[in-house]
């Protein structure tokens, strides 16, 4: 039988662009992440809004939880050094990245295209943008990573370091770390005390599983760091507040039929099954969802340019719509990253609550907007989508009558409220929450581009 | 192709054109979600563009929608005016059909007869005699069969050539081009658990065309897709309204539209292949038929758009039938007599198909002459900005004929509380109290109150029974009542 030789035109891979990007690839892809970082950087700069974006980093800003590394960073840092961390953090975990794939003789194109697709999806804009978990637990799991490949021993022992610390975020992030640490035990190595380090480190992490699970009471996952459902935050393309686009899910459900072919893929399946039940479990775990749907995603593109096609024009053409398919993804969630919040306008009434409320004042807020009460008005707030107790807010919010109403907020003391139009459009006007605050109890005490804080005092008798 | 088998296709093609003529002019106006497009398609003759926002529907709105079909009737209306043009390239565009599904049925059953017999059944399918519509759905049907045609010929390169070209095209005309591809996965995992060998050409323009559309429908609906999320796919509709305009199918409705034989033989040919025979060169056909099925079911597509590609498709396996009613003919005493039971069961067909058809065709709902003499009325007796209150059917009258301001239309993306808007428009018709009705008129600044007799009969309506002289005066009434409403809800 004659095979026909791939030429260039037919496997895009030989092709002397995509030679000149793969060879260059270490100074593309760091190129790209800082252009695609320094956007809301310098978009929320020029819009005058907070440096610091969405819920999750206010989580960590005002130490809601158990102790993680974080805390520590932001306990160290200024909010505007603390901007910059996830750029760095990025830039680190990309060169980390490089050093462990050079090591395992990863292939240029794996590498190449894993990268490019991940770089481009909102979810890691999202965790690279904001004060995210899994930015510090991949940059700790790639250090611990490139440590544990080096030929020295004392570097390996090093490593415990870093896989230590990612014990201090969830019972989650352990658990795909002893996985992980599973996998490098099984790597075939020639020196018996590598052999032993490794097994050290499951010994390790079991351990420390076990006491953060059972002493320290960590959760099985931080999150939510709000109120998502599985559904909405898949897909980017669909309103999700980061996730993938949906070309990418597609090119990821490709990859699963060609990677069903190959056996060895065991533990892909493995990564993939688990991550997509943390994340119907937590959405906030979509990072790691997303790193799996975009390992089968790159697997699939790079097949995709080496078959050959009865139509190469048809190849080059379904490829280039599938770049503008991801693009066309990134470029959405660009566009609307700087409207996530918390905007110039709540930052200022959070400001003002900070400076004209009493110390022990108790705020009813959306629980998405719990932490910013928490670390911008430094106030007490009644519920946090981490406490997964969010019928609180509806209790209260469609309570039809003020007897119902009032011993709710009395019960839990509190004095003030702070309405968002995001908060508004939620609840309805004719009934409800909106509907009582035309009350002789409720007074509105500020109010500035539709933010509004209301006082309440069950006696009426309202003193500011 | 034989003589005899172009002039007998040439005659069920002008016999259905024809007939389709005879009904569109015949009947008055078209039906009323044609007024949308025919507004849009004046648009772009005039401005080269669609118009996507709005100032007049829902009192001012974006609106998105595949503008292909209006650009492609906006060329023929340079020649045409849009009165003509509004009948008769639908119906042009719908009579191709029994040129399309005789091609796939010759190509699948390689029998001139039954192919024939395949498209007389598509020029006599009851459901397709919907004559006055003037919607994307008369170019999505005839393009929508080219390209599964296209697919099935596909080691041709100008076939090829075909498909990409009727497909681009489709992306860009409607949304319902999802439930080809819906059947080409179902068609893939037939062909997988059948063990049938998948043509890599086949596997490469399924991916493509995923892509393609997709990426089509993102470009036309970023905006609506953020902001409605996976219930875009539900295009907003009200929950109320959901009843009527995606009703679960059932199998007598199904009967009625597609017509008694067709349908049974339709149904014994898709068990015989799937369970019996094993047939292969159906299961894209069948795959269809399933896509479209569990779309409609899941109300992903409209109940009558889903009937015709059923519909159609059904035809085109009654091919399959006749090929074996000869061929169990042949096996029999009466193998010398084929011919004439061939005809006999035509003849048959033709009769069970007839008085569907009729019916269908006459009981199209369409504005009478009487409701668009208010329409036209109204836009000459009230003022410029003035918003009017009509049945939800009636919207893009008042767009269109009236030019005035509507409360609601069926274009329903990007309206917040959709279901309070809908009910509050039926509350209208419905309440008996004066307040709600002026605390409605108030909530959408509205200043007129629309009766048709379609509305009379929709609520049974004899009379209003809130209207008051001191609110309500009765401006029209002629048939249709139409009240200018002077008074307005004040806070005490």
């Amino acid at each position: 039988m004659i095979k026909e030789k791939q030429t260039p035109r037919q496997n895009l891979m030989k092709h002397p662009a995509s030679i000149h990007l793969l060879k260059y690839q270490r100074f593309y892809i760091p190129l790209i992440i800082i252009i695609l970082l320094l956007i809301p950087i310098i978009a929320n700069h020029a819009l005058n809004e907070p440096l610091i974006q969405q819920g999750e980093s206010y989580y960590f800003i005002s130490h809601q939880g158990n102790w993680t590394p974080w805390h520590a960073i932001t306990n160290t840092f200024s909010l505007t050094a603390l901007a910059w961390f996830p750029l760095l953090f990025a830039l680190i975990s990309v060169g980390l990245f490089y050093h462990c794939t050079k090591k395992w003789k990863v292939s240029k194109e794996v590498t190449f295209f894993f990268l490019f697709l991940l770089i481009l999806t909102p979810s890691f804009l999202f965790t690279y943008s904001t004060i995210a978990m899994y930015s510090l637990i991949t940059l700790l799991m790639l250090m611990g990573l490139s440590l544990t490949s080096s030929k020295k021993i004392s570097l390996q022992i090093l490593a415990i370091i870093p896989f230590s610390l990612i014990a201090f975020f969830d019972l989650y992030t352990t658990f795909l770390l002893i996985l992980l640490q599973i996998f490098i035990l099984i790597k075939p190595t020639k020196n018996k005390k590598t052999k032993t380090v490794r097994s050290f480190y499951i010994v390790m992490s079991v351990l420390l599983l076990i006491i953060t699970g059972t002493i320290l009471n960590y959760p099985w996952t931080t999150g939510p760091f709000n109120l998502t459902s599985p559904g909405t935050s898949l897909i980017s393309d669909l309103g999700g507040l980061n996730g993938v686009s949906f070309f990418l899910i597609l090119l990821g459900l490709i990859g699963f039929t060609f990677a069903w072919k190959n056996k060895r893929n065991i533990f892909a399946y493995v990564f993939v099954s688990i991550s997509l039940l943390a994340y119907f479990f937590d959405p906030s775990t979509i990072f790691v969802l997303t790193l799996s749907i975009v390992f089968l995603a790159s697997n699939a593109f790079i097949k995709l340019c080496k078959n050959k096609w009865t139509l190469v024009s048809l190849k080059k053409f379904t490829l280039l719509l599938l770049l503008l398919g991801l693009l066309f993804s990134t470029l959405t969630y660009l566009e609307r990253q700087p409207a996530f919040g918390p905007d110039s306008a709540e930052k200022e009434a959070l400001l003002w609550i900070k400076t004209n409320t009493p110390e022990n004042a108790v705020i009813l807020a959306h629980p998405d907007d719990s932490y910013y009460i928490a670390s911008i008005a430094e106030r007490k707030f009644i519920t946090a989508p981490h406490w997964n107790q969010d019928s609180i807010f509806t209790q209260i919010t469609e309570a039809t009558y003020i007897e119902e109403l009032f011993p709710l907020l009395e019960n839990l003391q509190v004095t003030h409220l702070y309405l968002t139009p995001k908060t508004r459009k939620e609840l309805t006007e004719e009934q409800g929450l909106l509907f009582l605050l035309i009350n002789e109890n409720f007074k509105l005490t500020y109010k500035h581009q539709d933010v509004e804080v209301w006082t309440f005092a069950k006696n009426g008798v309202i003193t500011e | 192709m034989n003589k005899r088998t172009v002039t007998f296709l040439t005659l069920i093609v002008l016999f259905t054109l024809a007939l389709r003529l005879i009904f569109a002019f015949t009947t008055p106006n078209l039906t009323y979600d044609s007024y949308f497009h025919v507004k849009q398609v004046e648009h772009v003759t005039q401005t080269g563009q669609p118009l996507f926002n709005d100032p007049l529907s829902f009192g001012g709105k974006e609106v998105r929608f595949l503008p292909f079909f209006h650009y492609l009737m906006a060329l023929f209306n340079l020649i045409l005016p849009i009165a003509i043009l509004t009948k008769l390239i639908p119906n042009i565009l719908l009579a191709t059909l029994p040129i399309l599904t005789f091609l796939i049925a010759k190509q699948l059953t390689n029998n001139d007869n039954a192919s024939l017999v395949a498209s007389l059944v598509t020029a006599l399918l009851p459901i397709l005699f919907i004559t006055n519509t003037f919607t994307p759905l008369t170019l999505v049907f005839p393009l929508a069969f080219l390209a599964i045609y296209s697919f099935l010929k596909i080691k041709e390169t100008k076939y090829l050539y075909t498909y990409l070209v009727s497909f681009i095209i489709l992306s860009f005309t409607s949304s319902t081009t999802f439930l080809i591809l819906m059947g080409f996965g179902i068609y893939l995992l037939l062909s997988v658990l059948e063990r049938k060998k998948i043509k890599k050409s086949e596997i490469e323009l399924i991916l493509f065309s995923v892509f393609f559309f997709l990426w089509a429908q993102f470009i036309f609906f970023k905006d609506a897709f953020l902001k409605e999320g996976v219930g875009f796919i539900w295009q907003n509709i009200p929950t109320e309204f959901i009843i009527d305009y995606l009703p679960k199918p059932t199998i007598p409705e199904a009967l009625v539209a597609v017509s008694i034989i067709p349908f049974i033989a339709g149904v014994y040919i898709v068990y015989r292949s799937l369970f019996s025979s094993h047939n292969q060169k159906a299961f894209l056909l069948i795959s269809l038929v399933v896509s479209t099925t569990l779309l409609s079911w899941a109300g992903l597509i409209e109940f009558q758009s889903a009937l015709i590609f059923v519909g159609l498709i059904i035809s085109i396996l009654f091919a399959f039938f006749f090929q074996d009613w000869q061929q169990f003919l042949q096996k029999t005493r009466f193998a010398k007599k084929k011919k004439l039971f061939s005809i006999i069961l035509v003849i048959v067909l033709i009769a069970s198909m007839i008085p569907s058809l009729i019916s269908t065709a006459t009981a199209q709902t369409t504005p009478s002459e009487e409701d668009m003499a208010t329409f036209v009325w109204l836009k000459d007796h009230t003022p410029k900005d003035a918003t009017i209150v009509a049945l939800l059917e009636e919207g893009h009258l008042i767009t269109y004929v009236s030019q005035k301001k509507n409360v609601m239309d069926n274009q329903f993306h990007f309206i917040d509380n959709i279901n309070e808007r809908f009910l509050d428009i039926t509350a209208v018709y419905t309440t008996q109290f004066q307040t709600d009705v002026l605390q409605i008129f108030d909530k959408y600044q509205a200043d007129y109150l629309v009766v048709t007799p379609l509305a009379k009969e929709k609520f049974n309506l004899e009379n209003i029974p809130y209207i008051s002289r001191d609110c309500f005066t009765k401006i029209y009434n002629e048939g249709t009542w139409v009240y200018l409403v002077r008074c307005e809800l004040t806070e005490q």
